[in-house]
């Protein structure tokens, strides 16, 4: 199985360790990931806010170079696939829209990529029990807490679980046998991109998502998307918490069940260290 | 030769405000057999009535278009009007200038244009009209009710209180519906079993009201003045007949399921009555759930049955009932909160709807008359009450008021009080809509005597956190976010109709709405008719409705159906086919194609003495569709007021 | 197009359902376009297809059918019969060589007046772009 790779800048530099995991993984179940040559920013927060041609032309130019090495295109950031998906829907619902935006990029997208979160292709193109067979250290005795933020669950037609009470992350954890508490925060905002323009948001909103976690005993946040890794992982010691929470991307938590080794999981980088209490588990 | 007066209406400036009625008038005498016309202000007043009249007489007409609103709306009123002078009835027209014209178009030259298409289009088709003779149908003078909620019950009583007959089809095994359930009523607080219970004896001890319950209407046919009716009386395993209602086999069984009434906050057996004071007090088996007709082991009930009531071998039972009006009084279901993720989509046992709250503080309830937490049986000391779940919500829910869940509400803060004295109960509401005697002073009271604190704005969001649900909302009139941690969540769910409400329209030829909300024949004049001659209307199957609102309402459908049924003939539109038996070559297409088996064929004789076949109509039966007309291959069939003849004057003149 | 072009539009409309659709769109004072004409039907099952050729023959650029949802027939089952005949005679016009978008049936309850409003709207359109029908009208019109 072949997906064009659009890792997003967040992937290349502030979260490289949630790339270089989720390109192990894939790979380890079988999956090849084909970057897409010369990809660039999709837009981020900054260009729908500001333009509505870049809004849809910039995720657009993405896609028209990603079906050219798969019509199948996996995007593991949130934002990314936000951007890209909901354009992708415009494009797909506007001929009009999709003709001026395919003048506008001097390129001729068709609108008939498939854009998935490696989420969805490890839960919905892969057989379970072939995940099954593959772990190798299952997460017995962890506590897991799986936060979605906003970006993965809304608007519909980006979204790739339900809005108010997803469970992709909860089933996959489950699989992996860790036990994943049942809380409030799921889908609360983390702050989003004030993170360094505003840190008090972001000490006060991820502050009460971290709480509740602690309140349930979470041995540690499960996250799929770098912006709310950053917002949860990146501030703790400036917060009035108990303890303090590592927070790991899902497919450090999915490589260490697998069985990769892990000082290639890179899950150092993060700014609360995770291998203390992984350690103690039995995962390390 | 025909001669048509046409009469423009100005309708005050709702028609002369857009279309120039002089020019109308003038153009309109250029038409075809056109020699009179006129203008007025208020056609449909007495004075412009007798415009009519007097135009009529000067000149000599003997057909007359309208041109004013809807025939809708006063399409018999100038037909009683030109009746007085003598003319048929069925010798006007109306062309509809104002919902079809002034009203929906922004041109006044256009408008006025249109409107003297549609005045050419009405004196063309007025030209080929003919001089009807109204059929007169005989009546069948008992009533079907369907529902035996309170307004089904009132209409019931209400009927044979006039000496007739009415027969109610119940489809639970009680009758009682939603009142049954309820604590106490708004505004006074009286015990709703206790103003029910009387009435549900009544009618059962009426002669003149028959109770067909655990039943349901399989199909209606037949018209105004004669329905014929075939309900579908479920295998109830217990004989009505001999069953003293003395509960000894509810007792014994040992089957435990989810109670339906108590809306699953308590079990019920497999042999049950819904409720303690069940009306007829006989239980049902619940087929399903029964071991003995499961698994075909245990007979319990049969065993220790004194009577030899229970009967395993019980089947369901078609019978057939004729009436010749029929109410609708189905009632309301609650909106499923399921759809509103954010409250939790079902996943929180203490989040609960108004409904489940009914049952937790009603005395004969699953509690006792104790409010308790679902989770772990405590009693709650925070109570959050959030309104418009459901309704006046275009996204998620239903864009209609729900109307009676303000009054609940605060119904429900007094009463958790009186329950539990130091409760403390808030309310997230949008709007308060106290519209009615003595509500708006009931829903003061609740704030100020009983201290429930009202909050202006929507709850974004209910989760668990330490054994509580904290509820997390806006309060918009002091412009900030609050977080209340709750130990129960109360929901007002939106009323919507009856979950087979739609099929049971469709059965009966009932018109009803987007929602399935049951449409009366005209939103003011005529609300507890339906469109469909002889079926009335009676409680919230129409709109969202309280008790008192409901009981009005199926009185007045009652008077209706007693004024129907005080006549011998029922005098109506004779608007049906005839076949013109010299030129049917009788092919048989239209007996096969009529909905309502109307047509059938007979044999005649022809001069020569030799025998054909010709299809004939029994105008009791046929509706006036006119499905038949284009299937006729030799084009012999005609429908009253509807003629080929009619339709083509109209085509002919666009 | 042709330039200045309005269409001469037929509704027949269902007593039960689309007429009183277009009464309640009068009622909440929408807005649609006049070049449309609509005559009281008791049923869309009593439309003759050869109303509608004669409609056509007498000028009408297009005809609009409009009667209840499947299902929600007063009289049970006319809105039924009427759609195959519609699907028939379309087949008929087609093979005419006649242009069968001339010619829509639609089902519009009591209550869409909006639906009613855009229906109109869209076909005014439809017919508009088709410009005027030549193709059965007859010469001395």
């Amino acid at each position: 199985m072949e997906y064009a790779y659009y890792p997003g800048c967040s992937l290349h530099v502030m979260s490289s360790e949630y790339d270089v995991s989720t390109r192990a993984v894939l790979a380890r179940l079988g999956v090849t990931l084909r970057e897409i040559p010369d990809w660039f920013c999709c837009g981020a927060s900054s260009a729908h806010m500001t333009d509505a041609v870049l809004t849809d032309a910039l995720p657009a130019k993405n896609l028209a170079l990603a079906v050219k090495v798969n019509q199948r295109i996996a995007v593991p950031c949130a934002a990314c696939l936000h951007r890209l998906k909901k354009t992708d829907h415009k494009l797909k619902n506007d001929d009009a829209l999709l003709k001026n935006v395919n003048e506008s990029i001097k390129d001729n997208y068709q609108g008939n990529a498939q854009i998935k979160h490696p989420l969805e292709i490890i839960q919905d193109d892969l057989k379970t029990e072939e995940l099954s067979e593959k772990i190798t250290r299952p997460l017995n005795n962890l506590k897991v807490a799986c936060y979605y933020g906003c970006l993965l669950v809304r608007p519909a037609e980006a979204a790739i679980d339900d809005a108010e009470n997803p469970e992709r992350l909860d089933r996959l954890m489950n699989l992996l046998g860790a036990e994943t508490i049942n809380w409030g925060f799921k889908v609360e905002c983390c702050g989003a991109g004030m993170t360094l323009a505003h840190k008090e948001s972001i000490i006060g909103l991820a502050g009460r998502i971290l709480n509740d976690a602690i309140l349930n005993e979470a041995d540690c946040i499960a996250v799929a998307c770098p912006m709310c890794h950053t917002n949860l992982d990146l501030y703790q010691d400036q917060m009035d918490l108990k303890r303090k929470v590592p927070i790991l991307y899902f497919t450090e938590l999915l490589g260490l069940a697998l069985g990769l080794d892990y000082n290639s999981l890179e899950i150092d980088k993060h700014i609360v260290p995770a291998k203390g209490m992984l350690l103690e588990k039995g995962l390390v | 030769m025909p001669r048509t007066g046409v009469f423009v209406c100005h309708c005050g400036s709702n028609i002369a405000g857009k279309v120039d009625v002089e020019t109308v008038a003038a153009k309109a005498l250029n038409f075809d057999r056109v020699v009179f016309s006129t203008t007025y202000k208020y056609m449909c007043s007495q004075p412009g009535q007798e415009v009519i009249k007097k135009a009529v007489r000067d000149n000599n007409l003997d057909r007359i278009v309208v041109a004013a609103c809807t025939p809708n709306l006063h399409g018999k009123t100038f037909q009683r009007c030109i009746k007085t002078v003598g003319l048929s009835p069925y010798l006007s027209e109306m062309a509809s200038i104002r919902e079809h014209c002034s009203w929906v178009h922004t041109d006044p030259d256009e408008a006025t244009g249109k409107a003297i298409e549609l005045v050419r289009l009405a004196t063309a088709k007025v030209r080929k009209n003919v001089a009807l003779l109204p059929l007169n149908i005989p009546v069948t003078r008992r009533a079907l009710v369907i529902g035996g909620g309170i307004a089904g019950i009132q209409s019931a009583l209400d009927i044979a209180a006039a000496g007739f007959e009415a027969v109610i089809v119940e489809k639970e095994p009680s009758v009682g519906g939603r009142m049954a359930q309820l604590d106490k009523t708004f505004p006074t607080l009286d015990c709703s079993a206790c103003i029910l219970a009387p009435r549900m004896v009544e009618v059962a001890t009426n002669e003149k009201v028959i109770i067909h319950s655990y039943s349901k209407i399989e199909k209606i046919t037949g018209s105004v003045g004669s329905f014929e009716v075939q309900i579908k009386k479920k295998a109830r395993y217990v004989d009505l007949g001999k069953c003293t209602g003395c509960g000894t086999c509810t007792e014994k069984c040992p089957v435990k399921v989810d109670s339906e009434f108590n809306l699953r906050l308590s079990t019920r057996k497999a042999i049950s009555t819904p409720f303690p004071q069940a009306v007829p007090n006989v239980p049902v088996i619940d087929p399903h759930h029964c071991r003995y007709l499961t698994l075909g082991k245990c007979g319990v009930c049969q065993k220790v049955c004194q009577a030899g009531a229970v009967n395993y071998e019980d089947k369901d039972e078609i019978i057939i009932e004729k009436v010749g009006a029929i109410i609708a009084a189905t009632g309301y279901d609650l909106f499923d909160p399921k759809k509103y993720g954010e409250y939790g989509g079902g996943r929180y046992r203490d989040v609960i709807t108004g409904l489940q709250f009914e049952r937790l503080i009603n005395a004969s309830g699953p509690t006792g008359g104790e409010i308790t937490r679902l989770s772990d049986g405590k009693t709650p000391k925070t109570i959050v009450f959030i309104q418009c779940v459901g309704s006046r919500d275009e996204q998620k829910g239903k864009p209609y008021c729900s109307k009676i869940c303000c009054m609940y509400t605060a119904k429900q803060t007094i009463l958790a009080k009186e329950h539990i004295p130091d409760v403390q109960c808030y309310v997230f509401y949008i709007d308060i809509r106290a519209g009615g005697k003595n509500y708006e002073e009931f829903v003061k009271r609740a704030q100020t005597d009983y201290g429930a604190v009202y909050i202006r704005g929507r709850v974004s969001k209910l989760y668990e956190q330490e054994g509580q649900i904290m509820v997390k909302g806006m309060d918009t009139l002091l412009g900030e976010e609050v977080e209340i941690p709750a130990d129960l969540v109360v929901l007002a769910t939106a009323i919507v109709p009856r979950r087979e409400a739609r099929t049971l329209a469709q059965k009966i030829g009932l018109s009803y709405d987007q929602h399935a909300f049951y449409n009366e024949a005209h939103p003011k004049m005529a609300p507890v008719e339906n469109l469909t001659l002889g079926i009335y209307l009676a409680g919230a199957c129409q709109a969202p409705k309280d008790i008192p609102d409901s009981v009005a309402m199926a009185s007045a459908a009652a008077a209706k159906i007693c004024g129907l049924f005080s006549r011998d003939f029922l005098s109506i539109d004779p608007i049906v086919a005839s076949v013109a038996e010299t030129c049917c070559v009788g092919c048989n297409t239209c007996v096969a194609i009529c909905p309502f088996k109307a047509i059938s064929m007979e044999i005649r004789k022809d001069r020569t003495g030799q025998e054909r076949q010709v299809a004939t109509v029994n105008t009791s039966l046929c509706q006036g569709c006119g499905t038949c007309l284009p299937n006729c291959r030799s084009r012999c069939i005609s429908l009253n007021n509807w003629t080929t003849d009619q339709l083509y004057a109209e085509v002919m003149t666009i | 197009m042709s330039e200045g072009f309005t269409p001469n539009l037929i509704g027949f409309f269902c007593q039960w359902c689309s007429y009183l659709g277009a009464d309640l769109a009068g009622t909440n004072r929408l807005c649609y376009p006049a070049n449309i004409k609509i005559i009281r039907i008791p049923c869309t099952g009593r439309i003759d297809p050869q109303f509608i050729l004669r409609a056509f023959l007498n000028g009408a650029d297009g005809v609009l059918v409009s009667g209840c949802h499947p299902g929600d027939c007063h009289y049970t089952a006319g809105n039924y019969f009427a759609r195959r005949r519609m699907q028939v005679f379309k087949d008929l016009l087609n093979f005419m060589g006649f242009d069968q978008e001339r010619l829509i049936m639609t089902w519009i309850s009591a209550s869409e007046s909006k639906k009613l409003v855009k229906v109109v709207e869209q076909f005014n359109e439809t017919i508009t772009r088709m410009g005027p029908q030549k193709q059965l009208v007859l010469p001395t019109r």
